[in-house]
């Protein structure tokens, strides 16, 4: 049964007094992976539209980078408050003490909305084919940082905003790799698909929950330039340099202005991917 | 002569499978199982020479796959020795993850990490090292990708076992693409008379467990050993597309 949004119910009704997740309410935001790329341009404009009151908490793995995306943030708007936090989420540990760390600088209960953006990941060693993935190691910590944080910090954040009956909206940063096999990228794809599946189960399960899997389309970042130089297929450092330069690589903070208008409109179905190109 | 590689062998589907290859395997071929249970692993030996006194070597190797730090070991004695110029790896071995929890519950990490090294990162190395060991395109090389229905379908109360399966759905594509020359397969066994639906069945979570009768009512459970032979009729025929996911209805 689709459980309809306030949102749809109110735009139905003729739009009177409609309020979008953001208008008017203090979210409390997350974005991993947030020192740069996609990660910042989505904390960034999400400073721009959130309410007086609200509170963004950035995570990422560069101190440096953080605070760059700390003062683009703020920059946008003087009466947010912008947290960032630094982890490496390839590592268990961390999901457990960023929500410790939190405990003392945060209380759900001053918010009304509670927005977690997935955004944090890798596209693993590109050089490598399927069969030279042979270090377990390396594979468990790839599938910690790119499937089990998400998950795991989704959970925990989820625990941490109850107390405050906040609604809540979790996006997952999804991508094409998720459905369509792409030459090096095995572990990207394998990854990507478990999140997606992930989340199309969560939303299954959680009706009351808003969940998001957003794909931003090929973005000019510099994980894209890795991939370029490094892939072990011609093919595909082929396919990214025509891309590239045919202009088809998509300014991130474009996309991430087109995620956080999905987010203000509240329209998706919960447990959907939507995709950049959509329109 | 074929070399032939089973994970989770010991018991459910990996047994029938194992005893549907003896006597398809040909002379002097080797078939190796491997599981957490010796005396299951016993018993699967003990019917596969059953059913083809002296035809093939079955070779048993017991260990856990979630515990990557013994992977290197546990290949090792998979792989010693390896005949033939034909080499086929199952992976077959999975688990389920608490059924109990869902999704939103999952906050533990360490138990994540432990469920996708049992299910996703065991069976990515140990093609690595099966790849390895069967380098070069005189042997003709078979991987098959035990799934599910749930790779592609979301199941709630599943989704550790709907994410792993749907991981290894796509790992194996992007093999299929990179490794015109290797035979990789996905098959859905579909929903099968094994310890592990019944462990389902049991879940204590009424949706599922009433998904289960459902299903029962409709007859839709079946034997494991028709689902085996099912697939083996498939790797015979040897008509699928490398990389395509099939189903045994």
């Amino acid at each position: 049964m689709d459980v309809p949004t306030l949102s749809a119910v109110k735009m139905a009704e003729g739009g009177e007094g409609w309020t979008h997740p953001f208008s008017k309410r203090k979210s409390l935001c997350v974005v991993t992976g947030g020192s740069r790329g996609f990660g910042r341009s989505v904390a960034v404009a999400l400073a721009e539209e959130v309410a007086r009151g609200s509170h963004i908490v950035v995570l990422g793995r560069n101190s440096e980078s953080l605070r760059d995306t700390e003062k683009l943030s703020k920059a946008m708007s003087p009466h947010i408050q912008i947290t960032t936090l630094f982890g490496d989420l390839s590592k268990c540990s961390v999901t457990g003490s960023i929500f410790a760390c939190l405990r003392f600088q945060v209380d759900p209960t001053d918010y009304d909305h509670a927005l977690l953006v997935n955004n944090a990941g890798s596209v693993g060693n590109v050089s490598r084919r399927t069969w030279e993935h042979g270090d377990p190691q390396e594979l468990d910590s790839y599938f910690n940082l790119n499937v089990a944080s998400a998950v795991s910090l989704t959970a925990k954040f989820l625990e941490f905003v109850r107390p405050g009956n906040l609604t809540c909206t979790i996006v997952n940063v999804t991508c094409d790799e998720a459905h369509r096999p792409m030459k090096c990228h095995s572990l990207y794809c394998a990854g990507k698909a478990a999140r997606e599946m992930m989340f199309r189960v969560m939303a299954q399960e959680e009706p009351h929950l808003r969940i998001l899997s957003y794909n931003p389309g090929p973005l000019e970042t510099e994980l894209k330039t890795t991939v370029m130089v490094e892939a072990a297929d011609a093919e595909v450092r082929e396919e990214i340099r025509r891309l590239r330069d045919d202009n088809q690589l998509i300014d991130p903070d474009v996309s991430a202005r087109k995620l956080v208008q999905l987010l203000k409109e509240d329209l998706f179905k919960s447990g959907e991917i939507v995709n950049f190109h959509e329109s | 002569a074929t070399f032939c590689a089973v994970t989770g062998g010991s018991r459910g589907l990996g047994r029938s499978i194992a005893v549907q290859l003896a006597g398809r395997l040909g002379e002097g071929s080797r078939l190796v199982l491997t599981g957490r249970s010796l005396q299951g692993l016993q018993e699967t030996k003990r019917l596969v020479e059953e059913k083809c006194p002296n035809q093939l070597e079955v070779r048993l190797v017991t260990g856990d796959m979630q515990d990557p730090t013994a992977y290197p070991t546990l290949f090792s004695e998979i792989f010693a020795n390896t005949p033939g110029n034909n080499a086929m790896m199952i992976h077959n071995a999975g688990t389920l993850g608490d059924l109990s929890k869902k999704a939103a519950e999952h906050s533990d990490p360490q138990i994540l990490n432990k469920y996708y090294a049992t299910n996703l990162t065991s069976a990515i190395a140990l093609t690595a090292k099966f790849m390895e060991v069967f380098s070069g395109t005189s042997v003709r090389r078979t991987v098959v990708n035990i799934s599910s229905g749930t790779a592609i379908e979301p199941l709630e109360h599943h989704s550790l076992y709907c994410s792993g399966k749907a991981a290894r759905n796509m790992f194996f594509k992007v093999m299929a693409e990179e490794e015109p020359d290797v035979r990789v397969l996905s098959y859905s066994p579909g929903p099968m008379v094994t310890d592990m639906y019944y462990t389902i069945k049991s879940c204590g979570v009424k949706k599922v467990e009433d998904g289960c009768r459902v299903m029962e009512s409709q007859g839709l459970i079946q034997n494991p050993d028709d689902s085996a032979k099912h697939l083996l009729i498939l790797l015979e025929e040897d008509k699928f597309k490398s990389g395509a996911f099939l189903d045994v209805f």
